[in-house]
C-alpha cells in the first residue's frame, strides 16, 4: 500500500512539474515551436557505408564501395570540431 | 625508444596519416604511396593501437606490430581523424526501426550522440588530446604538410569572405542576431549554417532559399544574396596547382540549391574544366594570403562571373578523381610521398600572408 501511495504522489508531482513547465514556456514565448523551421533542417542523404572490414596489412578498408560526393558537415571537419557533439564544449 | 618491429629507425621514412578507417580518400593515398611507406592511424579504432610518448620520441604500433616513431616520420598528413561514436552514429540512425524512431520522437531523446558512457567519453577525450599532441610535435618538427588542422579557428567563413572580396566577386552577405528588430524586408535570400551543427537526428540546415522576412528573429542567421548561377565550380588547390571541376545546376536545382544535399545525383556529374588564367592567379594569390597550401574552393558561375562561396581547408576530393586520371590524386601523392621534397605548412598560421621561405610554384 505504501509503495502505491508514493508512486501516486511521484506521478502527481511529475505531472505537476510538466504542467508548470508548459505554463512557463507559454509565458516566455518559447513554446511557439522551433525557431529554425523544419523545412530548413533536412536529413543528410549521404550515409557512411555499412559493413566493410579494416585490413591492417594493406591499411585500407575492404568490402565497401562509396562514391558519394562531399559528405558535408558529417565528416568535413576534423576531430576538434566533431568533439563538440560529445564533450559539450566547442574547442 | 625501441621500435616494436626491431627495424632500425634510420632506415625508414614514413608518411603518417591521421584519419579514420572509412576515409576512402586515404585508401587512395595508401594505395599509391605503398602500404609499407605509410603508417595509417585511424582514430575511430584507436583501441587497436599501442601508443607510447616519452620526452623526445613517440611510438605508435598497429596490431600487426608495424610501428612508427617520431624519427621515422618524414611527413604527416592530417586527414579526418574522427571518433567512432561520430561515425557509428550515422550507421545506428540508418538502422533504426520505426518503433524506435517513434519512441525517440515521443521522448525527444536525442539519437545523437549515440550511446556513450562518461568513462568512454573520458577515454575518447584523452586519446583525442594525445593524438592532437603527436600532431603538434610533428608540426613543430616541420613535418606536417598540406592540411592545416582546425583552420576554422582562425579562418572561418566570415574571415574567408572578407579576404575573398579583394580577389573575387562575393555575394553580399550578412550575419544578424536581432531578436528585438522590427520586421525585415521581404526578399529572397540564401541562408546557411556557419557551424554545421545538427538540428536533430541526422538533420542539418542545408543551404536553402528563404524569404528573409520569414526568418524567426530569435535565431542567429547568416544570409547571402541569391545568385542565379548556371554552374557550380569547385577548385582543388594543392600548393599552387589548381584542379577545377564544374557541375550543371539544372540537374538538381529543382530539388535543392545545395548540390551536397543530392549527392547521389550530383556525384557522377562533376566534370573537369579549364580555369581562366586570370582566375587561377587570383586563387593562388588568395590561398597565399590566407596561408593555406591545400583547400577546396567553391564558386557559383553566373555567365562570366565567378562568385566565391567558401574554401574548405580539409575538403573532400576523392570523388573528383576517383580513378586518379584527373590529376588530383597524383598531385597529392607528389606532395605526400615520404621521399619527395617536403613543404611543411607554416608554423604560425595565425599570421596571414605568405610566410618567409614558404615558396609557391610560379
Amino acid at each position: 500500500m505504501g509503495a502505491t501511495k508514493y508512486t501516486r504522489r511521484a506521478l502527481v508531482g511529475w505531472l505537476g512539474t510538466l504542467a508548470g513547465g508548459a505554463v512557463l514556456l507559454s509565458v516566455d514565448g518559447r513554446s511557439k515551436g522551433p525557431i529554425v523551421p523544419s523545412n530548413l533542417a533536412r536529413p543528410r542523404t549521404a550515409q557512411l557505408p555499412k559493413g566493410g572490414t579494416y585490413d591492417h596489412e594493406s591499411q585500407q578498408m575492404k568490402g565497401y564501395d562509396i562514391k558519394i560526393a562531399d559528405t558535408g558537415t558529417a565528416t568535413d571537419e576534423d576531430q576538434e570540431q566533431s568533439t563538440t557533439y560529445w564533450d559539450g564544449e566547442s574547442k | 625508444m625501441d621500435n616494436a618491429t626491431g627495424a632500425r629507425s634510420e632506415d625508414r621514412k614514413l608518411l603518417l596519416i591521421f584519419t579514420n578507417t572509412y576515409d576512402l580518400s586515404t585508401n587512395r593515398i595508401v594505395d599509391k604511396v605503398g602500404s609499407g611507406r605509410v603508417f595509417r592511424f585511424n582514430f575511430d579504432i584507436w583501441h587497436d593501437y599501442q601508443i607510447r610518448i616519452g620526452p623526445t620520441d613517440f611510438e605508435i604500433v598497429n596490431p600487426l606490430g608495424f610501428a612508427v616513431t617520431r624519427h621515422d616520420v618524414a611527413k604527416a598528413y592530417w586527414r579526418k581523424p574522427v571518433s567512432r561514436f561520430f561515425l557509428e552514429g550515422h550507421r545506428e540512425r540508418s538502422a533504426r526501426s520505426i518503433l524506435r524512431r517513434a519512441v525517440e520522437a515521443l521522448s525527444r531523446t536525442p539519437s545523437y550522440p549515440p550511446r556513450m558512457t562518461a568513462q568512454e567519453r573520458y577515454l575518447e577525450a584523452e586519446m583525442n588530446y594525445v593524438v592532437g599532441e603527436i600532431r603538434n610535435l610533428l608540426w613543430k618538427d616541420e613535418k606536417l604538410v598540406l592540411v592545416e588542422p582546425a583552420s576554422h579557428r582562425r579562418l572561418g567563413k566570415l574571415v574567408q569572405l572578407e579576404i575573398a572580396s579583394r580577389y573575387f566577386d562575393v555575394p553580399e552577405y550578412r550575419f544578424t542576431f536581432e531578436p528585438n528588430a522590427t520586421e525585415r524586408e521581404s526578399r529572397q535570400r540564401i541562408v546557411k549554417s556557419l557551424s554545421g551543427e545538427r538540428l536533430g537526428s541526422n538533420a542539418f540546415m542545408w543551404t536553402s532559399t528563404v524569404d528573409e522576412a520569414e526568418l524567426d528573429r530569435r535565431a542567429p542567421w547568416f544570409v547571402q544574396d541569391l545568385v542565379k548561377a548556371d554552374r557550380d565550380l569547385t577548385i582543388v588547390h594543392i600548393r599552387g596547382q589548381n584542379f577545377a571541376f564544374d557541375l550543371e545546376r539544372s540537374a538538381f536545382v529543382d530539388r535543392s540549391v545545395d548540390w551536397r544535399e543530392v549527392g547521389e545525383v550530383t556525384t557522377p556529374l562533376w566534370r573537369p574544366c579549364n580555369l581562366p588564367e586570370e582566375l587561377c592567379g587570383r586563387v593562388n594569390a588568395y590561398m597565399a594570403e590566407v596561408g593555406l597550401d591545400f583547400g577546396r574552393l567553391d564558386f557559383l558561375v553566373e555567365n562570366e562571373t565567378y562568385w566565391f562561396l567558401e574554401v574548405n581547408s580539409n575538403g573532400e576530393w576523392g570523388w573528383l578523381d576517383f580513378d586518379g586520371s584527373r590529376g588530383v590524386l597524383k598531385a597529392l601523392v607528389d606532395e605526400l610521398d615520404p621521399d619527395t621534397p617536403i613543404h611543411p605548412i607554416p608554423l604560425d598560421p595565425f599570421i596571414f600572408g605568405v610566410p618567409a621561405g614558404h615558396d609557391l610554384p610560379d
